[in-house]
C-alpha cells in the first residue's frame, strides 16, 4: 500500500505541489497525468526519496522511516540513470549492490546477449529496458516511472507495457507519469494534476475526452 | 523462479514458474471490456490486465508458498506453520550455525568425563593445521595490534595509479592517498581523526587543512545548513570511529569474558550419555567410532540467547542506538528475529562420534519438521580437511581438501556444484581463488609474502569492468606514525561563517579546478 499525503513543494516562490495526495494498492497501475511542468516528476522524485518535500508524508506498507525508499521503491527517471562507460552487466551489478544479479530480468528484458556491451553504445529502447532491470534488482514492490515509454518505438513501448501488466499481476504497484493514451487506458487509477493537487479518477470512469478537457480548463 | 510480492508487507516472494502459469491460466478466462480502445497492446495481455485486483491477489496468494505468511508474521515462531520441511540447503546452514553454538557450549564446559571427551575431540578436530593458516598467523597477530600500517597500491590499466596508507596508532587513525590518473593532475589527500578533531586536506587544490571538532559545540554557518540533530549524529558517529580500537590484551575485553562465563553457566545443564558405535569412512578406511549423545533443550538455547542479548546490548547498545538513528536499522529487532528462529527449533539430540580422540561425525536430529543433519569429518592429512554435510541422507555441502607436494587445495561444493576453489602453493606463496558466477569463470591469483611481522599480498589482473584490469598490492606492517598535514593554515568547518566559506573559493587553485572540471 502506498500512501502519499499532503505534499507541498515549491521551487523558490513557485509552488508546484500544494497538498498533493494519492494512494495505491498492490496490483495497481496508477497513472499521473498533467501538463508539462505541473509537478509529475517532482512528485515521483519525492516518492523515490531523491528529493525532499517541504511538508507532507510518504509511507509504504505502513512504514515511513528513512529506509523505506531504498527498500520499497525502484525509480526509473526520464533520463536513464546508467553508468555509460560501464557494461550492461556492471550496471546491473552496481544496482544489485553486491548481491547476485537477478537472471529473471535478464531474460525478460532481452539483455542476456548484451551483458558485455558498453551502455553508451545501446539504443534508447535498450537503455530504458536496462534502467528498468537495474531498478528491479533489489526487488522493490513499488516502481516509480517517469514517462516509461517516451521516445521509444512501438516495439519497445509494447514490450514495456507487457512488463507493467505482468508486474501488476504479481501484486506490484507501478506509479508512472505519462502523456500516452494507451498507458492511461490500461491503468487502474488516474490522477490528474490540477494546480498542485491531484484529482483521482477510477478505472471505470476513465474518459479520454474528459482528460483532454481538464488540461484546457487548468490552462492559465 | 518469479518474484511476486506479499500484498500486506511488500516483501518479495520467489515462486516457481509452474505456480505462476496456474495464475495466468485462471486469469485468462476473465472477459476484457476495454480491448477495443487499445491499439498496440495485444489482446492476451489486456485480458490479463482486466481481471479484478482481488481475483488476482487471491489466486496468487493461494498458490504461492505458505512461507509468505510465515515471513509476514515476524515473531510468530512456528505456531500455525505448515508441516513443510525447510529446504535442504537451509537445513545445512542452520545445522552449521547450531553446530558452532553447541561446540562453543561444550568446549567451555565442566568436569564430567563424557563431556570432557567430546570437548577434547572437538578441540583436536578444529585445530586446523594447514600451511596457509600457519603462514597467516603472524599477520593476524600484526593486524590485531594497536599500531599497524596498511600500505595499498592500486594500478588500473590505461587509467593510472592510486597509492596510500591506512594508519592506526592506538585510537588515532589516518588515511592517505596519492592519485596519479591519466589526463588529470596529480593529487594527494589526507584525512585523519584524533581525540578531538577530524582533519582533511588536498593541498594541490587548496592550501588549507580543514578541521572539524566533534567534541565542542559549533557556532558557524554549518548550524544553518544542518539541524542540531544531524550535527549531534555526526559527532556521535565520529566519536564511535575514534573509539574503535584493537586491543592486544584479552583481559581488556570484558565482553568476551562475560560471554565465556555465560556459556559455562548454560553448559552445566547439558547431560551426556554413551551411545552405540557406528561405522564411518575416515582417511579412506572403514572404522568404528564411539558415540556420545546430548539432548539440547530448545528452551535452554532460547534462555541463553536472552541472556546473551542482554549482555550484548549492555556493552554495545548505546553505539547501536546512534547507528539506528542514522540508518533506521534496529539491532534489537535483529536479536528478536534470531530468537524467533531459535524458538522454532525443537529439542535436539546431538550425537558426537569420536575416533582416535577426534570427531568422526556429529549427528543432529532436529525433529520431524527439520529433519536430520549429519556433519562428517572424513579426514585426509588432518581430520577437518574433508568435511561433508548431509541433510536427510542427501549431501548438501562438501569441503574437499587435499595436499600434494607443495599444493594445498580446498574446493567448496554446494548441492553437487563446485562453487569455488582455493589453492595455496606453499613453496611459491601464491594463493589462487577460482569461482564461477553462472556466466563466466574467474580466477584470481594472489602472491603472499610474509616476513617477520609484515605481510604483503599482491593480486594481479583483477577485472574491474569489461576489458579493464587492475593490480592491487597490500602491505601490512607493525608500527604506525600519523603523517603531518602540509596546509599552511587551518579552516575550522564548525565555526566558519558564511562569508568565510564563500572566500574559500578565492583560495582554490584555478588551474587544478579547470583540469578537474573534465570529470564533471
Amino acid at each position: 500500500m502506498v500512501n502519499v499525503s499532503g505534499i507541498y513543494k515549491s521551487y523558490g516562490k513557485n509552488r508546484i505541489l500544494a497538498g498533493a495526495s494519492l494512494t495505491a494498492k498492490p496490483g495497481e497501475l496508477v497513472a499521473l497525468v498533467g501538463k508539462n511542468g505541473c509537478g509529475k516528476s517532482t512528485l515521483l522524485q519525492i516518492m523515490a526519496g531523491t528529493m525532499k518535500a517541504d511538508s507532507g508524508t510518504v509511507s509504504y506498507f505502513g512504514k515511513s522511516d528513512k529506509k523505506i525508499f531504498e527498500k520499497f521503491t525502484g525509480f526509473v527517471p526520464q533520463n536513464d540513470p546508467l553508468l555509460e562507460d560501464l557494461s550492461v552487466y556492471d550496471n546491473l551489478r552496481f544496482w544489485a549492490a553486491g548481491k547476485e544479479t537477478d537472471t529473471e530480468y535478464l531474460k525478460l528484458f532481452e539483455l542476456e546477449d548484451l551483458l558485455k556491451v558498453k551502455v553508451s553504445t545501446l539504443s534508447g529502447g535498450m537503455k530504458r529496458r536496462l534502467s528498468i532491470a537495474c531498478s528491479l534488482e533489489r526487488k522493490p514492490p513499488v516502481m516509480l516511472m517517469d514517462e516509461p515509454s517516451s521516445s521509444l518505438d512501438f516495439y519497445y513501448q509494447d514490450s514495456i507495457r507487457s512488463w507493467m501488466l505482468d508486474f501488476k499481476k504479481r501484486n506490484g504497484i507501478i506509479i508512472f507519469s505519462t502523456h500516452n493514451e494507451t498507458e492511461i487506458m490500461i491503468s487502474d487509477v488516474v490522477y490528474i494534476f490540477d494546480d498542485g493537487i491531484l484529482k483521482r479518477i477510477e478505472k471505470e470512469d476513465i474518459n479520454m475526452d474528459d482528460i483532454r478537457n481538464s488540461f484546457l480548463i487548468s490552462d492559465k | 523462479m518469479s518474484t511476486t510480492y506479499d500484498p500486506m508487507t511488500g516483501e518479495p516472494i520467489e515462486t516457481p514458474d509452474d505456480i505462476k502459469d496456474n495464475v495466468e491460466n485462471k486469469e485468462a478466462s476473465v472477459e476484457n471490456s476495454t480491448d477495443e480502445k487499445v491499439d498496440s497492446v495485444t489482446e492476451a495481455t489486456v485480458n490479463e490486465a482486466n481481471d479484478t485486483v482481488n481475483a488476482s491477489e487471491q489466486s496468487t496468494t493461494d498458490n504461492a508458498s505458505t512461507q509468505s505468511y510465515e515471513q509476514a508474521d515476524d515473531f510468530g515462531g512456528d505456531e500455525g506453520a505448515s508441516d513443510k520441511k525447510a529446504p535442504k540447503i537451509v537445513l545445512g546452514i542452520i545445522a552449521a550455525v547450531a553446530l558452532i553454538a553447541i561446540i562453543c557450549l561444550i568446549i567451555f564446559s565442566g568436569a564430567f568425563s563424557k563431556k570432557k571427551k567430546v570437548e577434547k575431540a572437538c578441540a583436536a578436530t578444529l585445530n586446523i593445521e594447514t600451511q596457509l593458516i600457519k603462514d597467516l598467523k603472524p599477520v593476524l597477530k600484526t593486524m590485531s595490534s594497536d599500531q599497524v600500517t596498511t600500505n595499498y597500491s592500486v594500478s588500473i590499466d590505461d587509467m593510472g595509479d592510486i597509492t596510500g596508507s591506512v594508519i592506526v596508532n592506538g585510537k588515532d587513525k589516518q588515511v592517505t592517498a596519492n592519485i596519479d590518473v591519466d589526463e588529470l593532475p596529480k593529487l594527494t589527500a589526507k584525512v585523519g581523526i584524533d581525540s578531538k578533531t577530524v582533519k582533511a586536506e588536498i593541498p594541490e587544490v587548496i592550501d588549507k587543512v580543514f578541521v572539524y571538532n566533534y567534541k565542542e559545540a559549533k557556532d558557524g554557518y554549518i548550524t544553518d545548513m544542518l539541524d542540531d540533530e544531524d550535527i549531534e549524529s555526526i559527532d556521535k558517529a565520529l566519536q564511535t570511529i575514534y573509539d574503535a580500537q584493537n586491543s592486544a590484551d584479552p583481559d581488556d575485553n570484558k565482553f568476551a569474558i562475560e560471554t565465556a562465563k555465560l556459556i559455562r553457566k548454560y553448559s552445566k545443564e547439558l547431560q551426556f550419555e554413551k551411545e552405540d558405535s557406528k561405522e564411518f569412512k575416515i582417511d579412506g578406511k572403514k572404522v568404528n567410532a564411539k558415540g556420545i549423545s546430548v539432548e539440547v533443550d530448545s528452551d535452554l538455547i532460547v534462555d541463553f540467547w536472552d541472556d546473551f542479548t542482554d549482555l550484548y546490548l549492555e556493552e554495545f547498545g548505546e553505539e547501536f542506538e546512534d547507528i539506528e538513528d542514522m540508518t533506521g536499522e534496529s539491532i534489537k529487532d535483529t536479536f528478536k528475529e534470531v530468537k524467533s528462529e531459535l524458538k522454532s527449533f525443537p529439542d535436539t539430540e546431538i550425537i558426537f562420534y569420536i575416533y582416535k580422540g577426534k570427531l568422526a561425525s556429529i549427528d543432529i536430529d532436529a525433529g520431524k519438521r527439520n529433519g536430520e543433519v549429519e556433519v562428517l569429518f572424513k579426514g585426509g592429512d588432518f581430520r577437518a580437511q574433508n568435511i561433508s554435510i548431509e541433510a536427510d541422507g542427501e549431501e548438501v555441502f562438501e569441503l574437499k581438501g587435499s595436499k600434494k607436494n607443495d599444493k594445498e587445495t580446498y574446493t567448496f561444493v554446494v548441492q553437487d556444484e563446485e562453487v569455488c576453489t582455493l589453492t595455496y602453493n606453499t613453496k611459491k606463496g601464491s594463493l589462487t581463488f577460482e569461482y564461477s558466477d553462472g556466466y563466466d569463470d574467474y580466477e584470481y591469483e594472489a602472491k603472499i609474502e610474509s616476513k617477520g611481522d609484515s605481510f604483503k599480498i599482491i593480486v594481479e589482473d583483477i577485472e574491474v569492468s569489461y576489458d579493464t584490469y587492475a593490480d592491487i598490492e597490500i602491505e601490512i606492517v607493525k608500527g604506525a606514525k600519523i603523517q603531518k598535514y602540509s596546509g599552511s593554515e587551518e579552516f575550522d568547518i564548525g565555526n566558519a561563517d558564511e562569508d568565510e566559506f564563500t572566500e574559500l573559493l578565492d583560495d582554490v587553485d584555478e588551474d587544478i579546478i579547470d583540469e578537474l572540471s573534465y570529470l564533471f
